[in-house]
């Protein structure tokens, strides 16, 4: 269901961008975006939409759950700073729209993780002066 | 034929090297020009394709060549830089505006980014902001192929292989020794199933193409000259790599203006950054069904004289290394001395029709920043 920006209640927190993830009935969801003229749902909300054109304040926050599919990962050992690898990098199918994000297993195998349930957490991403920048996150459920 | 090329140059692709850009880029338009029979005052019109230089490349590179007064397109198109150049000099060759052009493409790649593609990123892309790198990109591509389709992680290093194996006979190559497969299958990981060997590493370089219109051709031609039959620029949409094809339309505009299939091409020059970047393209550009290019790799129809279309013969970006603004033109370079039987060593028999299939990336909510293809016939 498409909520407006002051309808949901998003975590801010030291989230390094304050409009990805909210709370709804407890849980922690991503937020995309829905075109109101055509109904294009994507993730990040776009700054105008692909599909007809419309600009962005036609483009809404939509919540797209809190559970998703995992479809592709890959474990990364060589990553840019601030990053620290090793970590899991995952594309995941979430609320009719894909999200790629870090995934928080303790599997080591990508191929493992494809096609398994995860769910939107949030936490630190990296660090920069010592202080810590959140994102959202993926949990692979047990 | 919408336009010939009637010469190619290029410098030695080098690691970081203290020779000044404009230097670089003056030397690859000395031996295309040299190539075309031609001299530097037949030169009408100039695009120049770099992406990590500073503003008016262009201008700095014409100020060692003496060409005064010409007009110049300076292009910054990502990893399309040199092909966006190409096409563009291509244009001005329709239009009438232009009877000679040179495309030039020039970078220091090497020596403005160490670690290879892995910084080319940009922090502020929500997806850059989750830690992803370019190999990153690929290696979910690659891992996502091998689940649904049983290729594996040897498949990819069968084409680092065979690629690095082919730079080692061409002298303008970055690495001129292959590694073995027990050295690039043991090789430290960068994004599972990507190792080391996998990956392309930066270089510094250039390369040029003069091109000419048909009738300047068929008067100034030495009888070496190939024709451009078609020449596609896509643009990129939002989207992701993995699951938004960028490759497959552009392909196809280009057999169709080009008035030919995968079936008629002999050579391919397409833009292996990573293994897997190959692996993609031979479903993507049609040459195999998708899910099918391990299939196609396994019966060596990739390798030169192998009975398919030989891929990538000079040793692509994995052998040459990858200076962006210069791969567009080295690409063509490759190809057309392949279509003039003139490439030694790495011939591939009967040779006749080319592809040249570039990607250029960088803004990760894109799933290309743009795509070309250029077929060529002699």
């Amino acid at each position: 269901m498409t909520k407006t920006m002051s309808e949901l209640s998003y975590v801010t927190d030291r989230m390094f961008r304050p409009d990805v993830v909210a709370v709804v009935d407890g849980a922690e969801v991503l937020v995309g975006g829905e075109c109101e003229q055509c109904g294009d749902v994507r993730f990040p909300r776009a700054l105008a939409c692909p599909v007809c054109n419309a600009a962005a304040e036609s483009i809404h926050p939509r919540s797209l759950g809190s559970e998703g599919v995992i479809v592709a990962a890959s474990r990364v050992d060589r990553a840019i700073p601030p990053f620290v690898p090793p970590f899991m990098l995952a594309y995941v199918e979430i609320g009719g729209a894909r999200a790629l994000g870090q995934v928080e297993t303790d599997e080591g195998e990508p191929a493992v993780l494809i096609g398994r349930s995860c769910r939107v957490i949030t936490g630190e991403n990296y660090r920069v002066n010592e202080e810590s920048v959140h994102s959202f996150r993926f949990e692979v459920n047990k | 034929m919408s336009a010939f090329v009637l010469g190619v140059g290029q410098v030695p692709f080098t690691g970081p090297t203290r020779v000044e850009m404009g230097d670089l880029g003056g030397a690859a338009a000395r031996a295309a020009v040299a190539d075309a029979g031609l001299t530097l005052a037949d030169i009408q019109m100039a695009a120049v394709g770099s992406v990590y230089e500073h503003p008016s490349v262009g201008q700095r590179v014409l100020l060692r060549l003496g060409i005064n007064g010409v007009p110049l397109v300076n292009v910054e198109n990502a990893c399309t830089s040199g092909s966006t150049a190409i096409i563009e000099a291509i244009r001005w060759i329709e239009s009438g505006e232009a009877d000679v052009a040179i495309a030039i493409g020039v970078d220091k790649m090497a020596s403005h980014y160490s670690s290879g593609p892995i910084d080319l990123v940009d922090a502020d892309d929500m997806f850059g902001a989750q830690g992803l790198t370019v190999p990153a990109m690929f290696g979910l591509l690659a891992e996502k192929h091998m689940s649904e389709f049983g290729s594996t992680r040897e498949d990819f290093a069968q084409i680092a292989l065979k690629n690095r194996t082919y730079a080692a006979s061409n002298p303008y190559a970055r690495f001129q020794k292959a590694p073995t497969l027990e050295e690039i299958l043991g090789a430290p990981n960068i994004a599972t199933p990507l190792g080391k060997f996998d990956c392309c590493a930066n270089a510094d370089g250039a390369a040029a193409v003069v091109l000419a219109s048909e009738s300047f051709a068929r008067t100034h031609g030495d009888g070496r000259q190939i024709g451009i039959l078609s020449a596609v620029l896509g643009g990129g949409h939002l989207g992701d790599r993995l699951f938004d094809d960028p490759m497959t339309p552009v392909s196809r505009r280009a057999y169709e203006r080009a008035g030919v299939g995968p079936e008629d091409i002999d050579v391919v020059e397409c833009h292996d950054n990573f293994s897997v970047a190959e692996f993609e393209a031979y479903e993507r550009l049609g040459f195999c069904a998708p899910g099918e290019a391990q299939l196609y790799l396994r019966e060596g129809k990739s390798k030169i004289g192998g009975g398919g279309a030989a891929f990538n013969t000079n040793g692509g970006l994995l052998g040459r290394g990858h200076p962006a603004g210069a791969t567009g033109c080295v690409q063509v370079a490759s190809v057309v001395a392949q279509l003039r039987g003139e490439a030694g060593a790495l011939q591939h028999p009967g040779a006749k029709t080319a592809l040249v299939h570039t990607s250029g990336g960088g803004v990760m909510e894109l799933q290309s920043n743009a795509t070309t293809a250029i077929v060529l016939s002699r």
